[in-house]
C-alpha cells in the first residue's frame, strides 16, 4: 500500500515538474486568444550589439521569429468569416405553422 | 358530457378554418416582420464581422510596422558595432558587403511577406463575398417562395374557395419553402477547404521568403568570417 502511494506520488510529481518545465524553460510559445484574435507571445527582446558577427546573425534570426508571430495571427481571421451561420439559419424559423 | 366534448373539437377547428381567410393578412404580415427582423440581425452580424476583421488587420499592420522599426534600430546598432570593430581595409570591406547583402535581403523578404499577407487578405475577402452571395440567394428564394405561397392563398380566398383546403395548401407550400431553404443553406457550406488552401498558400509563400533569407544570411556570415578571418 505504501509502495503504491509512493508510485502515485512520484508520477504526479513528474507530471507537475514537466508542466512547470514546459512553461519556464521552453522558448516563446504562442498562445492564441480566441476572443481577441491576438497571438500572445513573450516579447522577443532585441539582443545588445556586441560587434560579433554571430550576435548580429542571432539578432536577425530573432527578428524573423517576431515577424512570424504576426503572420500566424493573420490566420485567426478565417474563424470570423463563418460566424453568421446562426443568423442565416434563423431565417428558416420565420414561418410559424401554428399561426395558420 | 362526452358527446358535447366530441362535438367541441371539430367546431373549434372549423371556426379556425372558417376564419382563416380573415386572418390571412395578419399572418402574412407577422411572417414578413419576422423576415425583416432576421434581415436586420444578419446585416448587423455581417457588419460586426467586417469591423472585427478590419480592426484586427489595422492592429496587426501597426504592430508589424512597430516591430520593423524596432528591429531596424537594433540592426543599425549591430552594424555600427561591426564597423567599429573592423580595423583593416579588408575588414571594413567585409563589413560593408555584409551590411549591403543583408539590407537588400531584408527588403526582399519583407516585400515577399507583405505580398503573402495581402494575397491572403484578398482571399478572405473573396470567400466572404462568395458566402454572402450564396446566402443572399438562398434567403431571397426563400422569401419569394413565402410571398408566392401567401399570394396564392389570398387569391384562393378571394375566389371563395374552401378555407380548410386553402389553409392546408398554404401549410404545404410553406413547408416546401423551408425544406428548399435548408437544402440551399447546405450549398453555402463552411468554406473550410477554401480557407485551408488560403492558409497553406500563405504559409508556403512566407516560408519560401524566410528560407531564402536564412540561406543568404548564412552565406553572408560564412563570407564575412572567411574575409575577416584572414585579416583580423
Amino acid at each position: 500500500m505504501a509502495k503504491k502511494n509512493m508510485a502515485i506520488f512520484l508520477v504526479c510529481a513528474a507530471i507537475v515538474f514537466a508542466i512547470l518545465a514546459y512553461y519556464l524553460f521552453l522558448p516563446e510559445r504562442p498562445v492564441i486568444d480566441r476572443r481577441s484574435g491576438k497571438v500572445q507571445m513573450q516579447e522577443i527582446v532585441s539582443p545588445q550589439a556586441t560587434g560579433d558577427i554571430d550576435d548580429v546573425v542571432n539578432a536577425l534570426m530573432k527578428e524573423l521569429l517576431d515577424e512570424e508571430s504576426l503572420l500566424t495571427e493573420e490566420e485567426i481571421d478565417t474563424a470570423f468569416v463563418t460566424t453568421d451561420g446562426q443568423e442565416i439559419d434563423d431565417f428558416g424559423q420565420s414561418i410559424n405553422e401554428d399561426e395558420l | 358530457m362526452t358527446p358535447v366534448l366530441i362535438l367541441a373539437q371539430p367546431k373549434e377547428n372549423s371556426e379556425k378554418e372558417r376564419g382563416f381567410c380573415a386572418r390571412l393578412s395578419s399572418i402574412s404580415s407577422k411572417t414578413g416582420q419576422r423576415l425583416a427582423d432576421r434581415d436586420a440581425k444578419l446585416e448587423e452580424k455581417r457588419n460586426q464581422i467586417e469591423n472585427r476583421i478590419n480592426e484586427h488587420r489595422s492592429g496587426r499592420n501597426t504592430r508589424l510596422e512597430e516591430k520593423r522599426i524596432k528591429w531596424d534600430t537594433n540592426r543599425a546598432e549591430h552594424f555600427s558595432m561591426l564597423e567599429e570593430k573592423a580595423q583593416t581595409d579588408e575588414g571594413k570591406q567585409a563589413v560593408f558587403i555584409f551590411i549591403e547583402t543583408i539590407s537588400a535581403a531584408i527588403a526582399v523578404r519583407r516585400a515577399a511577406v507583405d505580398r503573402a499577407i495581402q494575397n491572403f487578405r484578398e482571399g478572405i475577402e473573396n470567400i466572404k463575398a462568395s458566402r454572402m452571395v450564396s446566402a443572399d440567394t438562398a434567403i431571397s428564394a426563400f422569401r419569394n417562395s413565402i410571398g408566392t405561397a401567401y399570394e396564392s392563398a389570398q387569391s384562393e380566398c378571394d375566389n371563395g374557395e374552401d378555407q380548410s383546403t386553402i389553409r392546408q395548401n398554404l401549410r404545404n407550400q410553406l413547408r416546401t419553402a423551408r425544406q428548399n431553404f435548408v437544402e440551399a443553406k447546405q450549398e453555402i457550406g463552411n468554406q473550410k477547404t477554401q480557407m485551408e488552401t488560403l492558409i497553406t498558400t500563405k504559409r508556403e509563400a512566407t516560408k519560401a521568403a524566410i528560407d531564402e533569407f536564412k540561406a543568404i544570411l548564412e552565406q553572408a556570415r560564412a563570407d564575412f568570417k572567411a574575409a575577416v578571418g584572414t585579416t583580423e
